[in-house]
């Protein structure tokens, strides 16, 4: 690795492309060369006698996870089984197995890094994070909360898909690097009631109840109710080591408490759907340079959806689908801040906002299928306060509305059976920062029947939100507002190959470029010490993925793959916390039959520029152990994540004092399913 | 870089192994057993079968089916023309012999069955939903990599089709999900 260090920066990025190249034409030779061997195309088999074909080994395009959304991109798919078979506990870990994803933890939220911009601090307000199709981004920080702090249990989740590159030509605003798109179960998944317990390390205590059911008349009811409490460990600073800051450790300061509800019905194409979750975590980094170990830092988010939507088939070429939907988002964060004296100050955050969307889906015309969708939101209140607790003290009381709108339009168009050409465009208008116009263009051709090749491009943006433009408070740790912000866009472009080797083998490789202009980042004015946000010129990341599948016919099923990216700002310095190398590998193993399997995993993240230096490159090993038929109706699955313990560090951001924040060793988990 | 060459030698290794008969590709093979199922079928005597010159096969433009379902238009089964349709209303459906349903159908699905209501339609779909829900066969993928279907006796009878005996014999539950091991 050294070698290509030392190489000068111009011919470093100029070197993996060819690389990445290679393999890829390699297996578009091997592909063409087995086109000509593929000779039982439509005429013959229609001439089969019917046992012959069920006799015929076939490249099943709908064996591998297949994803729903629309977007013609290397989708990634994560299923409700994956979730059990490899201990997921958060949609964090979800998308971190994923490829070219990395999450980074500051022991307060999870940040997703993708394709090499892995923005810490950034409260994932570049990707777009979709639950059933409701746009869970807040109106107020635009966060897509991935750790503990989203508000579905995982266990809820029949899958998550996500769909990486420029997502604004159909999704609008924040679908930025990608989208993450949450499916949940539905009544008949669960069918009756299920209640699950865990335990793990730093007293990890977790519950849940469910209720699922589907009637005769296809209504389907799903309700349930989540708590967790993780009351953590004592946690090690070497940057506080000092007597008066107890020698650097902070006491019970890494709890996390979550509860949540979540509740479904739904009958005859109307859906009705209403989440709630409250989550409150200490923080035990004395972030924003507040006073160390102090035990009343803490945040606490609130989120609240009402989601109803409507879908009606027109004739049999045309779906009309309608939603309404009401939002509301509490966040309240409390900071030890020393004047002095150690003063109680507080965070308080209020969005609430209603939307609807209308959205026509037309096979009208032959080979063309239509998309056609109008969005419009209202935000009644995006409203941040700020005040010091005692002596009461208003630092910030800022008040906004604002509204925004959003008109799109998507063709996939058949052009043969094996050229498929998806044109689509959105126009937005905000309010607060005017109007925004994304197109994407793909093209998807199929080779041969086993490989297909995809070129995409498409531009996204994203407003900055109130946070960014309004947020002010005066003092040491504090913040000033920009309101002169500009959106930021990104302009990217995407080659795709999948090749099937065999039925059961699927090779997906890419190759990427992605190229951000006006970056909205957090830094620190030099001249006054406040943290601002500004648009900072410019950075580009390019890079390649492979993947592998395979799956063996006893229900053995492997995923691995290799990402390598390289992310640099317009100077050509490396980005902070992007790694050049990712690796990811999934193997899923029946040890005795369907009685019991074994879910193993492997994560790889290379070395990653900090703001004073680096993190090391590291792997994390994770195991878990399922027994599905303990007894009629009972599951148990035992875990342990970071299986050797080994010491690795996300850097931290620009709020923190640490400029490598130290990741959780081993752990523990056993949880019990029992259906009834 | 030693990572993504021993990746490339996986790669390569694994082409390399025989893969004995080729595969064929999905969506080909299920046409062909949708054209299968058609010629093992009978209408009943009252159906716009002996009207109707030709033999109406539909399903919706969307489907990722439609091009090879297209590609059975215009052929001789037992002395009529296979015509390909692509539905335009639910009006229309009576006039469908075949019914192709996939994964886009289930919203509508309510609306489908209300518009067939008794009909003497052959529902074909290789959804696990709607299979779940009761068509006349049901196409899904095995473990083995190869095609199976499945009919429903009850769904057929409400349909009042015949279907050959020699179909019903190959028939095969198929609609668990397919992750699962076979044993």
């Amino acid at each position: 690795m050294d070698e290509t260090f030392r190489r000068p920066a111009h011919r470093r990025r100029m070197a993996f492309a060819p690389r990445l190249l290679m393999p890829m034409c390699l297996v578009l030779t091997l592909s063409a060369w087995g086109g000509e061997t593929e000779t039982l195309r439509m005429a013959d088999l229609t001439g089969l006698p019917i046992e012959r074909l069920l006799d015929l080994e076939v490249y099943g395009a709908s064996r591998f996870a297949q994803k729903m959304s629309e977007a013609p991109s290397a989708v990634s798919v994560v299923t409700a089984e994956d979730i059990k078979l490899f201990g997921y506990r958060t949609l964090a870990d979800i998308l971190r197995s994923m490829r070219g994803l990395y999450v980074t933890y500051d022991r307060n939220y999870s940040y997703l890094g993708v394709r090499g911009f892995g923005r810490a601090g950034d409260y994932n307000t570049r990707v777009l994070l979709l639950v059933d199709g409701y746009r869970v981004n807040d109106n107020i920080y635009d966060q897509a909360p991935i750790g503990a702090e989203f508000g579905l249990d995982v266990d809820l989740i029949d899958r998550v898909e996500f769909v990486p590159g420029p997502g604004s030509s159909l999704y609008g605003a924040n679908a930025f690097f990608g989208v993450i798109n949450v499916v949940t179960k539905r009544g008949a998944d669960v069918h009756g009631m299920q209640v699950a317990a865990e335990a793990g390390s730093a007293y990890r205590r977790a519950g849940r109840v469910t209720y699922g059911r589907r009637g005769d008349d296809g209504a389907e009811l799903l309700l349930s109710a989540s708590g967790l409490d993780e009351d953590g460990r004592d946690r090690y600073f070497p940057e506080f080591d000092t007597p008066a800051n107890n020698d650097g450790v902070a006491r019970k300061l890494d709890y996390d408490r979550k509860h949540s509800l979540f509740a479904r019905f739904s009958r005859a194409g109307a859906t009705l759907a209403l989440a709630h979750s409250e989550r409150k975590k200490g923080v035990p980094t004395a972030s924003f340079n507040q006073v160390f170990n102090d035990p009343r830092s803490l945040t606490i988010d609130r989120q609240t959806f009402l989601d109803a939507r409507l879908d009606r088939a027109l004739d049999m070429t045309e779906q009309l689908s309608g939603r309404l939907y009401l939002g509301r988002y509490d966040f309240r964060g409390d900071y030890v801040v020393n004047y002095p004296p150690p003063t109680l100050n507080r965070d308080l955050s209020r969005g609430r906002w209603w939307g609807a969307e209308l959205k026509l889906v037309s096979t009208r015309f032959r080979g063309h299928k239509l998309v056609l969708g109008a969005e419009y939101q209202r935000d009644a209140r995006r409203d941040q306060a700020n005040f010091d607790v005692e002596p009461r003290n208003t630092l910030l009381d800022d008040r906004r509305k604002g509204r925004k709108y959003g008109l799109y339009v998507q063709d996939e168009y058949s052009v043969t059976a094996d050229l498929l050409l998806n044109l689509g465009v959105r126009h937005d208008d905000d309010s607060t920062t005017g109007s925004a116009t994304n197109p994407r263009l793909g093209l998807i051709y199929r080779l041969t029947p086993a490989t297909s090749v995809k070129a995409l491009y498409g531009t996204a943006y994203r407003s900055p939100n109130a946070y960014e433009l309004y947020y002010a408070i005066p003092g040491p740790g504090g913040s000033k507002a920009n309101p002169d912000l500009k959106p930021e866009r990104i302009r990217s472009g995407e080659l795709v190959l999948e090749h099937h080797f065999r039925p059961d083998l699927r090779l997906t490789a890419s190759l990427f470029r992605n190229k951000v202009t006006n970056l909205i980042s957090f830094t620190t004015d030099p001249n006054d010490g406040l943290f601002v946000y500004r648009n900072l010129n410019e950075a580009t990341a390019r890079g390649g993925e492979l993947e592998l599948e395979i799956l063996w016919s006893n229900g053995a099923k492997l995923r691995t793959g290799y990402s390598r990216q390289s992310a640099r700002d317009a100077a050509g310095s490396p980005l902070v916390n992007s790694p050049r190398h990712l690796a990811k590998l999934n193997l899923a193993l029946p040890l005795a039959g369907d009685s019991l399997r074994a879910g193993l995993e492997l994560q790889h993240v290379g070395r990653r520029n900090t703001r004073a230096g680096t993190t090391p490159a590291y792997t994390v090993a994770n195991v878990t152990l399922l027994s599905a038929r303990l007894a009629p109706g009972l599951e148990l699955s035992a875990s342990v994540y970071n299986l050797f313990d080994k010491a690795y560090a996300d850097p931290g951001s620009e709020e923190h004092v640490q400029d490598r924040l130290v990741q959780d060793g081993r752990a523990l988990r056993l949880k019990l399913i029992y259906s009834f | 870089m030693i990572a993504l060459r021993r990746l490339i030698l996986l790669i390569l290794a694994l082409a390399a192994l025989p893969a004995g008969a080729q595969p064929v590709p999905e969506y080909e093979l299920k046409a062909a057993f949708v054209y299968n199922f058609v010629q093992f079928t009978e209408w009943p005597a009252d159906s716009p079968w002996d009207s109707s010159p030709t033999l109406n096969l539909c399903v919706s433009a969307s489907s990722p089916l439609s091009s090879a379902l297209y590609a059975l238009n215009d052929r001789a089964i037992r002395g009529r023309r296979l015509a390909v349709r692509f539905v335009g209303s639910y009006d229309a459906l009576p006039g469908c012999h075949v019914l192709f349903l996939d994964a886009a159908d289930r919203p509508r699905l309510a609306q489908i069955r209300k518009s067939l209501a008794g009909a003497a339609v052959l529902t074909i779909s290789d959804d696990s939903d709607i299979i779940r829900d009761g068509v006349v066969i049901g196409l899904g993928l095995l473990d083995n990599n190869r095609m199976g279907f499945e009919v429903n006796l009850q769904a057929m009878r409400q349909a009042r089709l015949t279907i050959s005996s020699k179909l019903l014999r190959l028939s095969q539950p198929i609609s668990q999900p397919i992750s699962r091991p076979s044993h």
